[in-house]
């Protein structure tokens, strides 16, 4: 326990938020993205977070690294496509718009909430620094 | 501020230690350097060590106070860091009932570290069980209680600066 450590756990979830928010756009971004067939699909990024050990006196949440969705994708038959294979076929990412919606409104709710708790701490540090001046 | 009178009997005995000679020996300086401190021969009056003036048992309580809530805003800060994070559970901490029981017995107020424990709330289905709506609450509340026991500290920093105040 140091003196502004909620600033450092809440600055931690910020950090993990970012991150997660990082990979849905990064998701979205590719999500038409086409390859050929003999390439493998542009890969969901997901984030991987755990947990800090609070009793060991640490607390926050660590951003451990990244995993990757099917490199299968899903085959859509595009014969117009300059990346068609002889069959017509190109490959897309398996990326489900609906779910990086959602996750991107949890990503930022939760950013939200860390903000919100690095403001609350905030007033309680500025107030005790204001200690024996009035 | 411990003075020693002439002539008590540990002063006496001071002087008798040391060789009745002048010699070069340093010890015999320093053995007159030290001053017995005994009760009945300072001028001084008996400081009362039991009760201190600053680090009264109101203001040891109070710091335990606000040491045991800083303890909890981090706990709850590290809730809402992970409330994200698969199989993490919300941490409470504890630090009111050993305060309690250490004011109660009249000992010190350390409050010590506060114990945190896992929340028995129901988890959601990746195995977390951090609710956003608690924690705000919880926060909250620390936050108030905090800025209380400032308050607290505060007046009995003015009411001591009052008291030093000589004109």
């Amino acid at each position: 326990m140091s003196t502004f450590d909620v600033l450092r756990i809440s600055g931690s979830g910020l950090y993990a938020n970012r991150k997660w928010m990082d990979a849905v756009s990064d998701n979205l971004a590719n999500i038409n993205t086409a390859t050929a067939t003999d390439q493998s699909a542009f890969q969901e990024r997901m984030i991987t977070v755990k947990a800090a050990d609070y009793g060991s006196g640490q607390g926050g949440v660590q951003v451990t690294g990244a995993q990757f969705g099917s490199a299968e994708g899903r085959l859509v038959y595009e014969p117009s496509n300059a990346l068609a294979d002889a069959d017509g076929y190109v490959r897309y990412p398996d990326i489900d718009m609906a779910d990086q919606m959602t996750q991107l409104i949890q990503a930022q709710r939760s950013y939200q909430a860390n903000l919100s708790s690095i403001d609350r701490a905030t007033d309680a540090y500025k107030a005790a620094l204001q200690l024996g001046k009035g | 501020m411990v003075m020693v009178v002439p002539g008590t009997a540990d002063d006496l005995r001071a002087r008798s230690a040391a060789p009745r000679h002048g010699s070069a020996d340093p010890t015999s300086r320093t053995s007159l350097d030290v001053r017995p401190a005994v009760s009945g021969g300072t001028c001084a009056p008996t400081l009362p060590f039991e009760r201190p003036v600053i680090a009264d048992a109101t203001m040891t309580a109070l710091h335990a106070a606000l040491t045991g809530l800083q303890q909890r805003s981090e706990a709850t800060a590290d809730n809402i860091a992970n409330i994200d994070t698969p199989g993490y559970l919300a941490s409470r901490v504890d630090f009111e009932s050993t305060l309690r029981n250490e004011l109660a017995n009249g000992e010190t107020a350390t409050g010590g570290e506060g114990a945190v424990t896992q929340s028995t709330d129901p988890t959601n289905m990746s195995g977390n069980n951090v609710n956003l709506d608690t924690e705000t609450t919880i926060a909250t509340e620390t936050g108030l209680r905090y800025q209380l026991a400032l308050n607290a500290l505060d007046s009995k920093y003015s009411l001591l600066r009052s008291a030093l105040r000589t004109s």
